[in-house]
């Protein structure tokens, strides 16, 4: 006989196993979900990379700035999207990878690596003299010196006091002219000068303003008002044009912005990366400090019958990680470049000058410099390829060091230099 | 005892599709094993196409140029078990050292 209670607590058992079983299912088809998900995740992070691989390295992927959709492999699960902007003396490339509604992205700057058979702590011209050391200066790594050599000099009552081989490194002989600067490079820069088509023109002090380089540039066109950036904060795609002066005070925060006016002044104290070219002059005052992976250039398009030489005044105790050119387009030897060096400012990285570099006492280059001569000025007294209290020194520079490809060293080469953004 | 017996062989069944459904360990663990070969293909100079037993599994690894793209490889990693069947696939654009 069947207890009348057995039905009862046959249905509390159904109850029960009911329970496990729908919470097996619902447990399984999270686990399920969040593996899909998972699965989804490492796919496109495999996809970002192959599109990361392409920008670096594919050949038929144009500097344009506009966007392309590919499918990787043929597939529908392998879409993505890429994009490679100029950005000054650098590149910035940009990588969405897609897969139904989730999206992985990525920008980055790119950069060359060095040539090491052309990279050299010092390049200096040929002009059949010689260049000539004195006190405690540094010539450490390789270089390429005229004919003549390195001879040690007394000059303003001190000898020199460094080491006996004055180079310490190999010597090689240099030519008349210095190696060229990459042309296409060049004319990306050129083109920074050029009224933008499409541009904000009031730019409003205080304001703080970001742009992705996933979106399009936003451009801020100064016409002639001459600027003064302070207590502003601009941040990624972003440049700012001016035909006239600007200004940058120590209390504006620019990080991978671009500047392209006819004179940029940058007041004591600054700190930020960013690129800066001018077309006139460019003056750095004493204790900035430039990050990496920052630039400076000074690209003279137009020669006038009255000009001064192009100038780039970087001040003292001032620290620039990156790049330092002047060029001239329509060179003139009267009114060549000069890049100027006050007391102990320090540049890792390279600087390239298409006329002089005039050095003071405490410069410190860690890495390369290539130009046609030096400059010194002691009191009334001007010495011409002398370098005087000067460290070149190679060693210094980071073995990771990436340089632009407008610099005649660069390789072929292309690696990411500074992840920007990602999520 | 017909309900009971009703209810647990529904039970079972709903077990035996969730578990038969389910990702297995082998899946996860071919998937874990080809990001690691991927990995290791990545820093080394020279990748080839070939067949390789790790564990358990048979991976095949086949390298080709990437779209005609000199400095691009293409290399495409299957995992196979032990009765010949694909349980994982990974795909990668890489630069060529």
């Amino acid at each position: 006989m069947i207890k009348a209670s057995a039905l009862y607590m046959v249905i509390v058992i159904a109850l029960v196993i009911g329970l496990l079983c729908s919470s097996l299912i619902v447990v399984a088809y999270y686990y399920r979900l969040q593996d899909q998900k998972m699965n989804r995740i490492i796919q496109l992070q495999t996809n970002l990379s192959s599109g990361v691989a392409i920008l670096l390295a594919g050949q038929n992927i144009s500097s344009n700035a506009e966007e392309k959709t590919l499918s990787l492999f043929g597939g529908d699960r392998d879409t993505v999207s890429i994009k490679k902007t100029p950005w000054g003396v650098y590149e910035v490339g940009a990588v969405r990878a897609m897969i139904q509604k989730d999206t992985l992205y990525k920008t980055f700057t790119i950069a060359n690596e060095v040539d090491s058979s052309k990279w050299a702590v010092l390049y200096l011209a040929d002009e059949d003299r010689p260049v000539s050391v004195s006190g405690k200066s540094v010539i450490k790594g390789d270089a390429y010196l005229p004919k003549a050599g390195a001879k040690a000099a007394y000059v303003n009552n001190a000898a020199y006091e460094g080491d006996k081989n004055i180079v310490t490194g190999k010597i090689h002989n240099s030519s008349k002219t210095i190696p060229a600067l990459d042309t296409k490079r060049l004319s990306q820069i050129e083109r920074l000068f050029d009224q933008p088509l499409k541009a904000d023109t009031n730019l409003v002090m205080g304001d703080s303003v970001k742009n992705s380089f996933l979106s399009s540039t936003r451009f801020f066109d100064l016409r002639y008002k001459t600027i003064t950036l302070s207590n502003i904060k601009l941040e990624g795609n972003i440049i700012l044009h001016s035909d006239t002066s600007i200004i940058i005070e120590p209390s504006a925060t620019l990080r991978q912005v671009i500047i392209a006016a006819k004179y940029i002044h940058v007041k004591a104290g600054f700190q930020g990366t960013c690129q800066l070219f001018a077309t006139d002059s460019l003056t750095i005052e004493k204790n900035c400090n430039f990050l990496y992976p920052s630039g400076v250039g000074l690209y003279r398009l137009k020669s006038y019958s009255y000009s001064v030489p192009p100038h780039i005044f970087i001040g003292e105790q001032t620290q620039l990680q990156g790049l330092v050119f002047g060029y001239d387009k329509n060179f003139n030897a009267q009114k060549s470049p000069i890049i100027t060096l006050a007391k102990n400012a320090t540049i890792t990285g390279q600087i390239y000058s298409q006329g002089y570099v005039e050095l003071n006492n405490g410069v410190m280059v860690k890495g390369n410099l290539t130009t046609k001569r030096f400059l010194y000025q002691s009191g009334y007294t001007r010495y011409e390829n002398y370098i005087i209290n000067t460290k070149l020194d190679e060693t210094q520079l980071s073995q990771y060091y990436l340089t632009s490809d407008l610099m005649p060293v660069s390789s072929s080469k292309r690696k990411v230099l500074q992840w920007l953004e990602s999520n | 005892m017909i309900v009971i017996l009703v209810v647990f062989t529904t039970a079972m069944m709903i077990a035996a599709n969730v578990m038969r459904a389910s990702p297995s360990a082998q899946k996860l663990q071919a998937r874990a094993l080809l990001n690691d070969l991927m990995a290791i293909n990545e820093k080394n100079e020279e990748v080839e196409s070939v067949t390789l037993t790790l564990g358990n599994f048979q991976v095949k690894q086949d390298i080709k140029n990437y779209q005609n793209e000199p400095d691009l490889i293409d290399i495409h990693l299957i995992a196979y078990d032990s009765n010949h069947q694909e349980v994982a696939e990974l795909e990668k654009v890489l630069i060529k050292r």
